[in-house]
C-alpha cells in the first residue's frame, strides 16, 4: 500500500475536501422558510408557492417557499423533478393522464360536469393563397367509464390575418356551445354532439355610449371566470370607456382615507398610495378609466343583456377583475391596501370594499384570483418577515377566509442581518 | 483490483508534476491577487485627513472582493480546466505517440484490458477532483488572508456557501447542492467516455478510424444538442410529453449514451486495438 502512497493521498485530498464541503453545507444550511397557516383552511395553501430573494450579507439568492418548506433555485437538479400534468388533473380522476395528454390549453378550453368532459381548441389550416381554414377539434371523454369520441368542424374558410379562439366551452342538452373571439368580436358556434355545425349566433352588444365626455375610446374584453370549466349560463364581457370630462378636467380617485373595517363603505375611494411597480400607470399620460359596463351573454337566451356598470371617474390605475358564480368583482391594490367593487350578477348593485394594509397583514405586492377567492400577497418592504404572507379573500362573502406567514424554518433564517424580498407567488 | 488500483497508480505518477504544477500555479496566483487586493481595499477605506469622509466606502466581506474581480480569480481556474480538457486526450495519445510506443507495453499486460479504460477514467477523475478540493481549501487561505490584511472594522463576515458564490467559475464547478454536483458530474463523466472511446476508435482503424471518431462524436452530440433541439423544434408538444416525462427522457439519454460509450470503448479496445 505505501507504493500507491501518492494516490491513496489524493484520492483522500480529493474527496475528503469535497465531502467536507457538502458536510458543511449540510451542517450550515442557508435560511430555510415556510408557509404557516395563521388562519382558516390549510387547503387553500395547498399547492402555493412563494418566490422570494433571500439577500444580505449573501448575494441574493432565489427560493420557492411552500408549505412544505423552502428550496434554493440554485440547489435544484433533475432529481427534483415535481410530477406535473395539468390543473384540472384532480378533477379528472382515474382518466385525467391520458385524456389531457398533448391539451396544453387553459382551462377555459374545457367543460366538466362531473359526468363528461369535453375538450375544444381551433386549428388553422393554411391554403395556398395564404388565407386559411379554421376548424375546431372537439374531444369528448366519459369521466365514469373513460369512454372518449372526437370529432373536427370546419367553422371558417378563407380566414386572413386574425384566428379565432376559443374562450368558453358549454355542453346544453345534446348541443355544444362554443363561445369564440374572433378578431375583436364574439361568437358562439352551436355544435350537434354527432359533429354538425347546427347554427352561428353572432354575439352584438349595444353601440358604446361616451355619455357626457368626449375623446372616448371604447375596449372590450372577457371577463375572467373563477372555474371557466364549470357549467354556466352566462359569460361576461366588459366594455371599458375611456376618456375625459366634458370640461377638459382629468377625474382623479378620491382622497380620503381607507376605513379602518374591511366592510362596505359609501365613502368615496381611499388613498391607497402608489401601486407597486407592477401595476403602476403613468398618471400624466395614461388612459382615464370613466367606466365598465358588464354585459352578458346567455346562453340559454343566445342574446346579450346588460348586467352592470362600474363608475370609475377616471381612473388610471390597473384593475383586475373576476367572475363568481353570483358576483363579477373589480379590483385594484396599491402599497396601502386593496379595493374591491362587487357587482351582484342579480340586481347590477355595486357594493365597496377597502382593506387597509394593516387589515391584510402588510403591503400588497402581488395578487391572484383562483376558485373565488382572491389571494394577496404582502410584505413589509424592508425586507423583514414582518407583514411578510398571504391573505385569501373570499369574493362572494367579502370576507377574510385564510392568513398565512412567511415563517423562518431554521436558526439562519432568525438572524436578522438576513433579509426576504418576496417577489410572486402562484398556484402549481 | 489491485492490479487496476496498480494501473491508476502508473497514471497518477506520470501526470503528478504537471498537476502539481497547476495546483501551485493556482494556490500562488489566487493568493497574490488577494494580497494585492486587499491592500487596495484597506488603502481606500484608512483615515486620510485629505479625504472626504463622504467617500470612504464602507466595510466589506470577502465575497464582494472575490466578485468584483471576476475574471481574476477565475484565470487559473481556466487554465485547469483547459489543461485537464487537453490531457482527456493525451492521455491515450502518450501511449501511442510517445518513446517507444508504450500502448504495445500495456496491451500485453496480464489483466483485463478493461482495466485500461478504467484506470485512465478514475485518473482523470482523481486530477479533477483533487484540482476542485484545492479550491476549496484555497478559499479558506483567501479568507484568511483577507481577515489579516482588512482591519475588523472595515469587515463583513462571510459564510462559506458565500465565498464559493462570490466567483461564477468556481460556483459553477461546485454547486452548493450535492445533487447538482452529480448532476453536473455526471454528465461530464458521460462527455469523457464520449471521447475516450472517439479516441479508442480512431486507434483501432487508422487511418479509417478518423471518419470513424469522427461520426461516433457526432452521433453523441445527439445527446446534448438532441435533446435541446427536440424542445425547440415542438417535438416534445407534438409526442404530447408532460414535463418530467421529457425530463426524465433526457436523463434517460444520457445515460444510455454513458453506457454506450462506455461498453464500446472496452469492446474497441479487447477486439479492435491490436499490438
Amino acid at each position: 500500500m505505501k507504493r500507491y502512497l501518492l494516490t491513496v493521498l489524493l484520492a483522500v485530498f480529493a474527496l475528503g475536501g469535497i465531502g467536507t464541503y457538502y458536510v458543511h453545507g449540510a451542517v450550515h444550511p442557508l435560511p430555510a422558510y415556510r408557509i404557516a397557516v395563521t388562519e382558516g383552511d390549510e387547503a387553500l395553501f395547498d399547492r402555493l408557492v412563494v418566490t422570494a430573494f433571500q439577500s444580505h450579507p449573501s448575494p441574493p439568492r432565489q427560493l420557492e417557499i411552500s408549505l412544505a418548506g423552502s428550496e434554493y433555485e440554485h440547489e435544484r437538479s433533475v432529481f427534483d423533478i415535481r410530477r406535473s400534468i395539468h390543473p384540472l388533473e384532480a378533477e379528472l380522476g382515474v382518466h385525467a393522464r391520458r385524456f389531457l395528454r398533448g391539451k396544453w390549453a387553459s382551462p377555459v378550453n374545457f367543460y366538466l360536469d362531473g359526468q363528461t368532459v369535453v375538450y375544444a381548441e381551433t386549428q388553422d389550416v393554411p391554403a395556398a393563397d395564404g388565407r386559411a381554414d379554421v376548424f375546431v377539434n372537439v374531444e369528448m371523454m366519459d369521466l365514469e367509464s373513460g369512454k372518449r369520441s372526437d370529432f373536427r368542424v370546419l367553422l371558417e374558410s378563407g380566414v386572413a390575418g386574425l384566428w379565432p379562439y376559443v374562450a368558453d366551452v358549454q355542453r346544453i342538452g345534446e348541443e355544444l356551445h362554443l363561445f369564440v373571439e374572433y378578431g375583436g368580436e364574439y361568437r358562439v358556434y352551436v355544435l350537434a354532439m354527432d359533429g354538425r355545425l347546427v347554427r352561428m349566433v353572432q354575439v352584438s352588444l349595444p353601440p358604446a355610449v361616451l355619455e357626457g365626455e368626449r375623446d372616448g375610446s371604447v375596449r372590450m374584453s372577457l371577463a375572467a371566470n373563477h372555474r371557466p370549466q364549470d357549467p354556466k349560463s352566462v359569460v361576461g364581457i366588459l366594455v371599458k370607456i375611456y376618456g375625459t370630462r366634458e370640461d377638459g378636467t382629468d377625474p382623479a380617485d378620491g382622497g380620503q382615507e381607507a376605513p379602518a373595517g374591511g366592510t362596505m363603505t359609501g365613502e368615496s375611494a381611499g388613498d391607497l398610495g402608489d401601486p407597486p411597480g407592477l401595476t403602476r400607470m403613468d398618471a400624466g399620460d395614461g388612459p382615464r378609466l370613466q367606466r365598465i359596463d358588464l354585459y352578458v351573454y346567455d346562453y340559454a337566451a343566445e342574446d346579450v343583456r346588460p348586467a352592470g356598470r362600474y363608475e370609475l371617474g377616471g381612473s388610471t390605475e390597473q384593475w383586475y377583475n373576476l367572475m363568481t358564480g353570483r358576483h363579477h368583482v373589480l379590483y385594484r391594490y396599491g402599497e396601502n391596501g386593496l379595493e374591491m367593487l362587487r357587482m351582484s350578477l342579480a340586481d347590477g348593485g355595486v357594493e365597496r370594499f377597502v382593506y387597509t394594509a394593516e387589515q391584510l397583514g402588510g403591503h400588497p405586492v402581488r395578487t391572484f384570483t383562483r376558485e373565488g377567492h382572491l389571494y394577496v400577497l404582502t410584505h413589509a418592504g424592508d425586507g423583514s418577515l414582518e407583514g411578510a404572507g398571504i391573505t385569501v379573500l373570499d369574493l362572494d362573502r367579502a370576507a377574510v377566509a385564510a392568513r398565512a406567514v412567511v415563517a423562518p424554518a431554521n436558526r439562519a433564517a432568525e438572524d436578522p442581518a438576513v433579509t426576504l424580498l418576496l417577489e410572486d407567488f402562484a398556484l402549481r | 483490483m489491485k492490479a487496476l488500483l496498480k494501473l491508476i497508480h502508473f497514471e497518477v505518477r506520470r501526470f503528478r508534476w504537471f498537476l502539481f504544477g497547476l495546483m501551485a500555479m493556482t494556490a500562488l496566483y489566487q493568493m497574490a491577487v488577494t494580497v494585492v487586493y486587499a491592500l487596495g481595499e484597506r488603502a481606500l477605506r484608512m483615515p486620510d485627513p485629505g479625504r472626504d469622509p463622504e467617500t470612504i466606502p464602507g466595510p466589506m466581506s470577502v465575497y464582494h472582493l472575490l466578485s468584483r474581480h471576476q475574471e481574476t480569480y477565475a484565470l487559473p481556474v481556466l487554465v485547469c480546466v483547459v489543461s485537464l480538457l487537453l490531457y482527456a486526450f493525451l492521455i491515450w495519445y502518450r501511449d501511442w505517440l510517445g518513446r517507444g510506443a508504450f500502448i504495445y507495453r500495456l496491451l500485453m499486460l496480464p489483466q483485463p484490458r478493461a482495466y485500461l479504460y478504467l484506470s485512465k477514467l478514475a485518473a482523470m477523475l482523481l486530477f479533477i477532483f483533487s484540482l476542485l478540493s484545492l479550491q476549496l481549501a484555497l478559499l479558506l487561505v483567501i479568507e484568511g488572508i483577507f481577515s489579516a490584511i482588512m482591519p475588523a472594522e472595515f469587515r463583513l463576515e462571510a459564510r462559506f456557501a458565500d465565498l464559493v458564490a462570490g466567483n461564477e467559475l468556481i460556483a459553477f464547478l461546485l454547486p452548493v447542492s450535492p445533487k447538482v454536483f452529480l448532476q453536473y458530474y455526471g454528465m461530464g463523466i458521460v462527455l469523457l467516455l464520449a471521447a475516450f472511446t472517439a479516441i479508442l476508435l480512431e486507434r483501432s482503424r487508422r487511418p479509417a478510424g478518423i471518419v470513424l471518431a469522427l461520426a461516433y462524436a457526432a452521433a453523441m452530440l445527439v445527446i446534448p444538442f438532441g435533446v435541446i433541439l427536440a424542445g425547440a423544434t415542438g417535438l416534445y408538444e407534438s409526442l404530447g410529453l408532460y414535463i418530467h416525462e421529457i425530463i426524465w427522457t433526457a436523463v434517460g439519454v444520457w445515460l444510455a449514451g454513458g453506457a454506450l460509450a462506455a461498453w464500446l470503448g472496452i469492446r474497441v479496445l479487447n477486439k479492435n486495438v491490436s499490438v
